[in-house]
């Protein structure tokens, strides 16, 4: 265990350096590019020599860049990420707000297309080059070349404009009523899973394919078990890791997917405070939530990186031998 | 599994001369018999495809269609070059000397990518083009930066695949410089997996332009894009689901288009790899 210790002691280190990297980019974002905060504060009509310098060294920005960065990264660690210059709002009370939002339609996604890819992957490495494994291969690639926004567009146009089933756009918070929270949450979180479905059907088909080739599988078959129980218990099981393999990877994406998602059925996430930001050349809230967004991401591979190396014992050990 | 929907002859194709079209349409756009993409016909508003003068119909404030699709096509095209060439040059630059040098230089370069990639990717795009800008040329900069690190990525492990081989060996045992190792033996031999996965990144840079534009991020109003049509329709869904749906099957045509042309070349490329 000592070996699996240290490579966890190497991964933290690694980690920290990332983060502290993160930082620095995101700090640099606002610090080092064309356009004065300060000018931005004022607006066109109020800058004179006076209010400019004035309202400059208020920001801090007469000191060296070295140390505003420290001061800055100081209130970062305890959670301050400045106030909004426009709203004057602080922005980490805002991200508050809005991350629940985000975070529930990021759990309902990645729900939807690991459920829904299932059934697709397990049949379709079963009969692989079949027919119907073909059919099932080629959707899932042509899948992948649909956009978000257009799987969300075409939702709305069958299940809300044509069908009227569910609601086109609007939150109401699970805290309000759960089942109306359901029924707004459902397209879009549907928007966000089926690009990731697409993804996740070709990485369970081709490992179900090639476990199906190993011996146990073989042996099962002989044994004369029920096909169901050959699928989900000998196949499905051994090829469920490689889902945790591709998890970091897709939080990024739905990470990405809500910022759509969110600007087109106005949701009130982090995704929509972004745009919104951006718009209003917002800039210390786009430095706040860039950088929160980029932790998260990090952290959460990190810790994928470590649940895959803890569940699987083959790696656990790979590693050992190749540490030693 | 690799390039099992590439294998099918007529698919591919098909993708090649899609793409083509495409390519020529948006090269010689000036030269079609279609309407400006920017002039208005008011009286002739959301026509439907097949109109007489209008092939494809017009928009909410009668421009043609195809017209906006093919000048559109313009800036998918370019932001799309642009993350190709940036990715090929820069990213392979990267991952070979990381590749060959092995050690610190390798240790850090990687690192540096490690972290552009930590961004989630449209975030940091979004994020980018807040302070760089949205002309044309500032979204395919910051497109074509971001591209790199996975080309490096693929460069360097290309590259490791290469070093020890016998003719690296034989060239650097013989005396050559480094630099005639990574331009002669190694270059060679690295560039065509990068190809390969550069045109499935070019349907992918299609679309993240697409998300930009279709959230008002990209470039502006006056210049055509598939996203900002798609933007654009989204309020005619009801009748006119044309203005959302054309603009929509264009763009994901190309990007499956490119996503084939990309296993298509995998393919092979890894097939004169084993031989």
């Amino acid at each position: 265990m000592s070996g699996l210790g240290g490579r966890i002691g190497r991964q933290v280190v690694a980690l920290l350096a990332t983060l502290l990297a993160v930082s620095v980019l995101s700090f640099l974002l606002t610090s080092l590019l064309p356009g004065d905060p300060a000018v931005a504060i004022l607006g066109p009509s109020g800058i004179t020599q006076q209010s400019l310098a004035s309202a400059r060294r208020a920001l801090g920005l007469d000191h060296p860049l070295v140390q505003r960065y420290w001061d800055w990264l100081g209130n970062v660690v305890h959670g301050n990420l400045g106030s909004s210059f426009i709203t004057h709002i602080s922005v980490s009370s805002e991200l508050r707000q809005h991350l629940p939002v985000t975070l529930e339609l990021i759990v309902l996604a990645t729900i939807f297309s690991v459920v829904l890819a299932i059934p697709f992957g397990i049949w379709s490495g079963y009969r692989a080059g079949r027919a119907d494994d073909r059919i099932i291969s080629l959707l899932a690639f042509a899948g992948l070349a649909v956009p978000t926004f257009v799987v969300a567009l075409m939702l709305i146009l069958v299940c809300a404009v044509d069908l009227h089933w569910l609601p086109a756009s609007g939150w109401v918070p699970l805290t309000q009523s759960p089942w109306q929270n359901f029924r707004s949450a459902l397209l879009p979180a549907l928007a966000l899973a089926l690009p990731q479905m697409a993804v996740n059907v070709r990485v369970l088909r081709s490992d179900v394919a090639a476990t199906m080739q190993s011996d146990f599988v073989t042996f099962a078959v002989a044994k004369g078990l029920p096909l169901r129980k050959i699928l989900f218990r000998h196949a499905f099981r051994p090829s469920s890791l490689s889902f945790v393999t591709v998890m970091g990877l897709q939080i990024g994406f739905l990470l990405g997917g809500t910022v759509i998602v969110e600007n087109l059925f106005s949701l009130p996430g982090i995704g929509q405070m972004l745009v919104q930001s951006i718009l209003s050349r917002d800039l210390i809230t786009v430095q706040g939530l860039t950088l929160f967004i980029a932790t998260g991401f990090v952290v959460i591979n990190f810790v994928v990186d470590l649940a895959y190396s803890l569940i699987d014992p083959r790696i656990r050990r790979g590693r050992n031998i190749a540490t030693v | 599994m690799r390039g099992a929907v590439a294998r099918h002859g007529i698919v591919r194709t098909l993708s090649f001369v899609w793409i083509a079209l495409v390519i020529l349409a948006a090269i010689f756009a000036s030269l079609l018999p279609i309407p400006k993409p920017d002039a208005l016909d008011p009286f002739r508003r959301l026509l439907l495809p097949g109109s007489a003068g209008h092939l494809l119909g017009t928009d909410d404030l009668g421009r043609d269609i195809l017209s906006r699709l093919i000048y559109g096509a313009r800036v998918s095209l370019i932001v799309g070059a642009a993350s190709f060439v940036c990715g090929l040059i820069a990213g392979g630059a990267i991952g070979i000397v990381a590749g060959y040098a092995k050690g610190k230089v390798e240790r850090v370069l990687m690192w540096a990518m490690d972290v552009i990639l930590s961004f989630p990717a449209l975030v940091l795009l979004i994020g980018l083009v807040a302070y760089v800008g949205r002309s044309l040329f500032d979204i395919s900069a910051v497109l074509g930066f971001l591209a790199i690190p996975i080309y490096a990525r693929i460069a360097r492990a290309q590259t490791l695949s290469f070093t020890e081989r016998d003719f690296v060996l034989a060239a650097r045992a013989s005396g050559s410089r480094p630099r005639d190792i990574l331009l002669y033996e190694l270059l060679p031999n690295v560039w065509p997996p990068m190809v390969a996965y550069g045109l499935v990144a070019v349907g992918l840079t299609i679309v993240v332009e697409g998300s930009l534009s279709f959230l008002g991020l990209s470039v502006s109003a006056p210049t055509p894009s598939w996203g900002g049509m798609i933007a654009g329709g989204e309020n005619y869904l009801r009748n006119d689901p044309g203005l959302v749906l054309i603009p929509s099957a264009v763009m994901c045509l190309t990007v499956l288009a490119f996503n084939i042309a990309g296993e298509a070349l995998g393919a092979k490329t890894s097939k004169v790899g084993r031989a």
